[in-house]
């Protein structure tokens, strides 16, 4: 079996209203999901951070929750629409305090759209609390992955729609 | 004498090696783990159950093998007016497992939809909206779950079994299970024997968009028509087996199933305006379609193009008409595992004869059904997808076993498989300013995929009865490799994962992964469903094809797996014993890497040391490792500049008064002793060894050290590129074997004619590797995404100064009309 995928629009009202995209995901083939990866550069001292989201996700976010129905994200200013909404969905931070994500730029390429930030830090740090949020607002069954690489090593978490809590990966500098 | 090993370098490093070097002791320089080579190569034992009289040891049924048949009649009509069906059906099951049963379980797979089923009372559901600015409490009740729950509420769901009879109209007692059902018979059923018993039942069709499911009805809203596909319909036989006994684990809507051959004899009465599609072959084809519609059926029986048996004008016709008399199709099909039909006044209906080299089945009639919705995308790709797919598989497995081979729209993504039916999705959109319905790559290429992907199902599971109950990987691992055959012959570049076209570059991502379970877990216990259970086998079986057996042992071993359980149901150690059985190529390393254990691919050239054989006669070899000194070692930067400034050396103030035989012999001066030692070295080899180094001095060849290492875990072949000073390259394949003694690093050494400029691994991207940065020797300059991102100024520069101003506006925005909200409110 092969899954499909279906947006529709969703009305969440009780007093008030408000209006977000909703993937319904029972049978879906491809959940709304995006994958980062988090690499520590130790020649800059930096994290390089990429997120790679689908871009039928970015374009039904940008045009009908994060601006107008004109964006679009092949496009520079649509493109800077997102990652001004990333830098409030994706956050990390460290016991010897904030990370703060330089935002890069965005591209696309094939079915997906980059967007890249950069962390350059002092020194690493002992661990990383890291919590994504990326369409958790739009898309009910959004998945978001983040594989944060150190050494040549991989630690994975895992954002879903349900759970807003930061999750910390603890770093070990190797002899 | 000299053998030195060298650190890992930027470059490939000269030492020299005298022909005693041969005679020395290895050095080595680095190793893995004592004992890791054997853990990756130990053979599947404990893992694989004991062979036996049922499954024999070399993969294939053994000589007791048996399976149960069930063989049905069905009537059923379609009451569209309420959305419903009402069925009856006569089951004829025979017992050839040597077990007496004295009870059978039925499948009712509509049961999942009921308010008080296992799936329905289990399932979770997202709370709060999670954004910063809003979080809290904000739990949320989305369109989807409303349109659900109004149409749980508005109908019933699940069957309404109202009969299970015996042969002689003698009620039969039974106990519904969920979404199984047990038959309590009358008396045992002994081994060979045959019982009859019927059900009657009706049940309310699911809208499929509500609810989710692999059948029920799709609504067009613009002019109230439908489509109707109908599958999980009937109660089916639960499969009985030699390796769990019943299969009747209850259907939670993931892992599929596994049914009994047997033969279908199908009576399906709709409106008289709809045109049915059904597993098998159509029989009263006088009844139901007219004179034009047969004729252009038996035209297309020869067409190398798709023809029209329902064109889309008369389709167009049929749902504005919407006629209410009444017509039965009845279908036939023989040996197949289940059936589903599909019924619209919608459709639109190709065909095409499919011609193959087959004694039996000569000819398939590849056929298509979509609505006018689905335009012009499925007129133009559909059926010849089907065809595309039978070529393909079958000369990977075997001829297509069924008369017929259909696709059908019945949904807007995603697909579904029967025997000889498929149930498809993609469609081109209707944008509200123009006319025509366009499509885009996506669409297109996704519509080709999905359909490659269904019918490849007829052979997988549906012919290869494998169990996706249990282990999804076998029959959607093994589908989603042969698709990807398949789409890589429909033409080049196609972009079949995730845009790109080879396999082995996407699945890296999440076989690097920490969140991962082995291919080999139950498949209802699977995370990350899609790249465990789809992308990861067709990976490793590419990586098997390719790189690992070649294509001539894959094909020939993968075509006896598939004939020895054509019409069988094998389990994964079949499977695995199979294709070395039919191979003589050990596998067990491969399949306890890529199936039993998450670990991946990631191998490096970690050193290179370049190595010539000297002669051992000092008045020959000291010159060049004078020079070879000399371009090495380049003089002192100290001494250079000292004679630029005209520093005198202070034993030159002096004459010759300071300087003795130091000073007009350098340590690769030869001396006496060095020639007597030589002449004693040469008086000490045996006739052999000294022919032998005569030869190596007059081929003059290069040698080679190098060192590999293995980051990722699992062991692999290597495919290793050297290329020479001259420009020229040679590609081999080092056997995964090498890693058998120690599976973390190891050592290789080549003998070339020529010198070597670079050592490469993988650079056809062949055997998944993850990271490639390591690959070479010397390190090639790679950078990562962001860093080629990065070196484009303009673009991060407008970036920067788009993204200040917009930042100000917004903040500017917010200032002005007070911080956005959204007020829920609670009941409490």
């Amino acid at each position: 079996m092969r899954f499909g995928k279906i947006l529709s629009i969703v009305a969440l009202s009780t007093l008030g209203a408000t209006f977000a995209f909703q993937s319904q995901t029972a049978d879906a083939h491809r959940t709304s999901s995006s994958l980062t990866t988090m690499i520590w550069v130790e020649a800059d001292q930096s994290f390089e951070i990429t997120h790679r989201l689908h871009l039928h996700d970015v374009q039904q976010a940008l045009r009908n929750v994060i601006a107008d129905p004109s964006t679009t994200v092949f496009d520079i200013k649509g493109q800077a629409e997102l990652i001004l909404y990333m830098a409030g969905t994706f956050m990390a931070e460290s016991p010897q305090g904030p990370i703060i994500l330089d935002p890069i730029g965005a591209e696309v390429e094939g079915d997906y759209v980059y967007v890249y930030q950069e962390a350059r830090l002092k020194a690493l740090p002992t661990a990383v609390s890291i919590t994504d949020l990326t369409f958790h607002d739009i898309y009910s069954e959004q998945e978001n992955q983040v594989n944060l690489e150190y050494k040549n090593q991989v630690t994975s978490v895992v954002f879903n729609a349900s759970e807003n809590t930061a999750k910390v990966v603890k770093l070990t500098k190797k002899p | 004498m000299i053998f030195q090993f060298t650190n890992r370098t930027r470059a490939i490093t000269r030492n020299v090696v005298t022909a005693i070097a041969v005679t020395l002791i290895g050095v080595s320089v680095q190793a893995g783990e004592v004992g890791s080579g054997a853990k990756k190569f130990k053979q599947l034992g404990t893992e694989l159950p004991t062979p036996n009289v049922y499954r024999d040891a070399t993969g294939a049924p053994g000589p007791n093998y048996w399976q149960q048949s069930a063989d049905y009649k069905i009537n059923v009509t379609l009451d569209e007016e309420n959305k419903r069906i009402t069925g009856s059906e006569t089951i004829t099951y025979t017992n050839n497992s040597p077990s007496t049963l004295r009870y059978l379980w039925v499948q009712l797979d509509q049961n999942r939809f009921n308010q008080s089923s296992i799936e329905r009372r289990s399932a979770t559901v997202s709370r709060a909206n999670s954004r910063p600015r809003t979080a809290g409490d904000n739990d949320r009740f989305s369109y989807n779950q409303l349109r659900a729950h109004q149409s749980r509420s508005d109908t019933e769901h699940g069957y309404q079994i109202t009969a299970v009879k015996r042969s002689n109209g003698g009620a039969l007692t039974h106990k519904i299970v969920d979404t199984m059902m047990r038959i309590d018979l009358p008396a045992p059923l002994a081994s060979g024997a045959t019982t009859n018993f019927s059900i009657d039942w009706e049940y309310n069709i699911i809208e499929e968009a509500a609810l989710g499911g692999r059948g029920g009805y799709e609504r067009f809203e613009d002019d109230e028509t439908y489509i109707y596909f109908l599958a999980q319909w009937f109660p089916r036989m639960a499969a009985f087996t030699d390796y769990t006994g019943w299969q009747h684990k209850s259907f939670l809507g993931r892992g599929e199933f596994t049914l009994e051959f047997g033969d279908y004899d199908v009576s399906i009465t709709v409106p008289e305006d709809h045109i049915v599609s059904g597993t098998g072959v159509l029989q009263n084809p006088r009844d139901v379609l007219t004179a034009e519609q047969r004729s252009r059926l038996d035209k297309a029986e020869n067409s190398k193009t798709p023809v029209f048996i329902v064109t889309p004008e008369e389709a167009a016709a049929n749902e504005a008409e919407k006629s209410t008399g009444k017509k039965t199709w009845r279908f036939l099909a023989e040996n197949v595992r289940d059936f589903a039909w599909s019924s619209s006044r919608k459709f639109i209906w190709d065909a095409m004869g499919h011609k193959q080299d087959d004694k039996k089945v000569p000819l398939v009639m590849a056929m298509s059904f979509y609505p006018n919705e689905a335009e012009p995308i499925w007129s133009k790709y559909s059926t010849h997808s089907v065809a595309h797919t039978m070529n393909v598989y079958s000369k990977m497995s075997f001829a297509y076993p069924y008369p017929t081979a259909q696709s059908v729209n019945t949904w807007e993504r995603g697909g579904m498989e029967y025997p000889m039916i498929t149930f498809n999705g993609y469609r081109p959109t209707k944008q509200d300013n123009v006319d025509e319905r366009t499509y885009t790559r996506n669409i297109k290429y996704g519509l080709i995929g999905v359909i490659i992907h269904e019918v490849g199902h007829i052979y997988f599971p549906m012919t290869v009865n494998s169990d996706e109950r249990q282990w999804t990987w076998m029959d959607e691992g093994l589908n989603t490799f042969l698709e990807y055959v398949a789409e890589l012959e429909w033409e080049e570049n196609y972009p079949a994962f995730t845009g790109k076209t080879n396999l082995l570059d996407t699945i890296t991502t999440y076989m690097r992964s920490s969140n991962q379970v082995p291919i080999m877990t139950q498949s209802d216990s699977i995370i990350q469903f899609g790249p465990n259970a789809y992308s990861k086998p067709a990976a490793a079986l590419t990586v098997l094809r390719e790189t690992v057996m070649g294509r001539e042992l894959f094909d020939h071993a993968f075509r006896e797996y598939s004939r020895r359980w054509k019409f069988k149901r094998p389990t994964p150690s079949d499977f695995f014993r199979t294709m070395e059985d039919a191979s003589g190529v050990d596998l067990d390393w491969f399949w306890r890497g890529w199936f039993y254990t998450t670990d991946h691919v990631d191998v490096g050239v970690a050193s290179v040391r370049e190595y010539k054989v000297f002669t051992g006669d000092p008045d020959i070899d000291n010159p060049i490792k004078r020079a070879e000194s000399a371009a090495n070692e380049p003089e002192a930067i100290q001494q250079i500049r000292n004679r630029a400034e005209g520093i005198e050396p202070y034993i030159d103030g002096f004459g010759d008064d300071l300087k003795d035989v130091y000073n007009e012999n350098d340590r690769f001066t030869t001396s006496n002793k060095d020639r007597n030692s030589y002449q004693s070295y040469l008086e000490g080899l045996s006739p052999w060894q000294k022919r032998a180094l005569e030869r190596a001095i007059e081929e003059d060849q290069f040698i080679y050290f190098v060192d590999y290492e293995n980051k990722g875990g699992l062991v692999t072949p290597l495919p290793v590129t050297l290329t020479f000073a001259d420009g020229s390259t040679e590609d081999m394949m080092v056997p995964a074997e090498i890693w058998r003694r120690d599976a973390e690093f190891v050592t290789q050494m080549y003998i070339r004619d020529k010198q070597v400029t670079s050592v490469e691994l993988d650079r056809a991207h062949q055997i998944a590797d993850a990271d490639h940065r390591n690959n070479t020797f010397p390190q090639k300059v790679s950078s990562s995404r962001l860093k080629l991102f990065k070196s484009d100024r303009n673009s991060r520069d407008l970036m920067a100064d788009l993204l200040v101003k917009l930042k100000t506006k917004k903040e500017a925005e917010k200032a002005s009309e007070g911080e956005e909200n959204v007020p829920l409110a609670s009941t409490q």
